[in-house]
């Protein structure tokens, strides 16, 4: 996207200072999620979530194939009885034509040092006299960003979320295994209009839930049997939290990138069933936010993760019935949080 | 179509960045073609500059280069996005009827619309439309992309070993698969045209 131009910052930040977005939104209410399981037929299990309009939102779809690694052989010819950890390896491609609206940290210094340059000769021109200029970078703050790198975004979003789902972070397969697992977590970004690690976090969530792995069977007329279902409640969740100046201590979730363009700081808060991670997002933002701006995230965020959870435990298990019957259509639903 | 879902994007006509030399008096078509990792049966990274992705978009251009009427798009650019979410034979011709619908979405001037189907031959039985595992055993593959309403054809591929007598029998039944095709296609271009005019 570009640069905001004064008016449009002018016109955000207006809403913002009166406790209104653009949209009607409340600072920390979703877009309309729609979500569809099961799409993908090569896979194990497949997601596809849309966060906002079709006509400016966010799309991905995931999709989770596992490979064998190793097989263990008990003594006395038994199967090995234990849980199945397995490992985890997530990547994030952008479709061709889809360009990233995050400006990565390379990028951004390249451009904030651009512009700079460019106010500088043009103040110089005009007889060195400093015209205020400079401070319209201050004003657009975090979002500014027209050249974003779309590769080196597909590299941090692949490294964040095989960080965050690695083996000791995932819930185990419970059941007889006689095999490791590698589960590779393919993510296909379709558009990207604000929100993306949310989005992503929420459709590897979609596709861990009804997740089922084969393994093989005590009974030799079988070929093998599916494990249980993974405890998807215990699942990392990331949202990414937005600090603007004229919302004052409050925070704002799922921003457009015009919005996002008027904030001073984002984070990223990866909430667990007990726990908290802030990771500073290392693309967009570089301001500072206050240790109450911070432990008010967390206390939204939990209180968001506890909402996704009441509004997806319907539909999981709805999928997961699905699954254990047999029977194989794509199942596709709305939810709003707010 | 079927199990094979593939997304096609068209952006422009654009200013063509092309250095000095090229042809200025036509525009010229650019292409992108991705195997999302999940897609097909066996999971791997596919590089947007692998063969695979050369050869598509090299059928593609050469293709669309003769449909398009690019002496309406002096020193323009049209940029033609393949992304393949789902893999499950067909692939090029999904490819070649979702860019044409894209093209068409787009207002790209084109002479006519053109469908595309595969045919394969599995032990004397021709099949229409095969599947990824129907393909495996083929012992040759036909692509035809077909001008429609008209006996011409845009394109044709074939891979293996074909018998000369077979191949008849081939573009027969692939010229009825497309016709089943562009009824499809006009139908759906009909009900986008009432969409954006408001009628529904």
């Amino acid at each position: 996207m570009d640069i905001l131009s004064p008016g449009e910052s002018i016109y955000v930040r207006g809403g913002f200072s009166q406790g209104v977005r653009n949209d009607g939104r409340d600072f920390l209410q979703f877009r309309p999620i729609s979500i569809e399981f099961d799409g993908l037929r090569q896979c194990y299990s497949s997601s596809k979530v849309r966060i906002g309009s079709k006509s400016q939102g966010t799309e991905v779809t995931t999709g989770i194939k596992g490979v064998q690694l190793d097989k263990h052989v008990g003594t006395n010819d038994t199967q090995f009885q234990s849980t199945c950890q397995p490992k985890i390896q997530c990547t994030v491609h952008y479709c061709p034509g889809v360009n990233s609206n995050e400006l990565t940290a390379a990028t951004r210094v390249q451009q904030l040092d651009q512009r700079y340059l460019k106010h500088a000769e043009a103040s110089q021109e005009q007889g060195g006299q400093s015209t205020g200029q400079d401070a319209t970078i201050g004003e657009t703050g975090s979002g500014l960003d027209s050249h974003s790198n779309t590769r080196e975004m597909e590299h941090f979003l692949s490294a964040f979320f095989t960080k965050q789902y690695s083996a000791n972070l995932l819930a185990s397969f419970q059941g007889s295994f006689a095999h490791d697992w590698q589960l590779l977590i393919d993510t296909i970004v379709t558009e990207d209009n604000g929100s993306i690690i949310d989005c992503i976090s929420l459709s590897i969530i979609c596709a861990l839930s009804y997740l089922q792995l084969p393994c093989d069977d005590e009974d030799p007329d079988k070929p093998f049997t599916l494990s249980q279902f993974l405890d998807w409640t215990t699942l990392p969740l990331s949202l990414t939290c937005y600090s603007i100046k004229e919302a004052g201590e409050s925070i704002v979730v799922d921003c457009y990138p015009e919005e996002r363009a008027c904030s001073v700081c984002s984070f990223v808060v990866t909430t667990r069933q007990d726990q908290h991670d802030i990771t500073k997002n290392p693309v967009g933002a570089s301001g500072t936010s206050s240790l109450a701006t911070i432990k008010l995230a967390q206390y939204h965020c939990r209180n968001i993760r506890e909402q996704l959870i009441s509004a997806l435990q319907q539909h999981i298990d709805a999928q997961r019935a699905l699954i254990n019957g047999e029977q194989s259509s794509i199942y596709s639903f709305c939810i709003s949080l707010k | 179509m079927g199990g094979t879902e593939v997304r096609a994007t068209v952006t422009g006509p654009r200013q063509d960045h092309q250095k000095s030399g090229t042809n200025k008096d036509r525009g010229t078509i650019e292409t992108g073609f991705f195997i999302s990792p999940f897609a097909p049966v066996d999971r791997k990274n596919s590089s947007r500059f692998d063969k695979r992705s050369k050869e598509t978009q090299a059928l593609l251009i050469h293709l669309f280069e003769s449909i398009v009427i690019l002496d309406q798009l002096p020193r323009s650019s049209i940029q033609i996005n393949i992304t393949v979410i789902d893999s499950d034979g067909s692939l090029q011709a999904a490819t070649i009827n979702a860019a044409v619908l894209a093209l068409v979405s787009a207002g790209i001037p084109m002479k006519s619309l053109v469908s595309a189907c595969e045919v394969s031959l599995i032990d004397d039985e021709i099949l229409l439309d095969p599947t990824q595992d129907e393909t495996y055993f083929a012992s040759g593959t036909l692509l035809t992309g077909h001008v429609t309403h008209s006996n011409d054809i845009a394109l044709m591929e074939s891979t293996g070993q074909i018998p000369h007598d077979t191949l008849t029998s081939m573009l027969a039944q692939a010229h009825q698969g497309c016709e089943q095709i562009t009824d499809f296609m006009e139908k759906a271009l009909q009900t986008y045209a009432e969409s954006l005019s408001g009628v529904r």
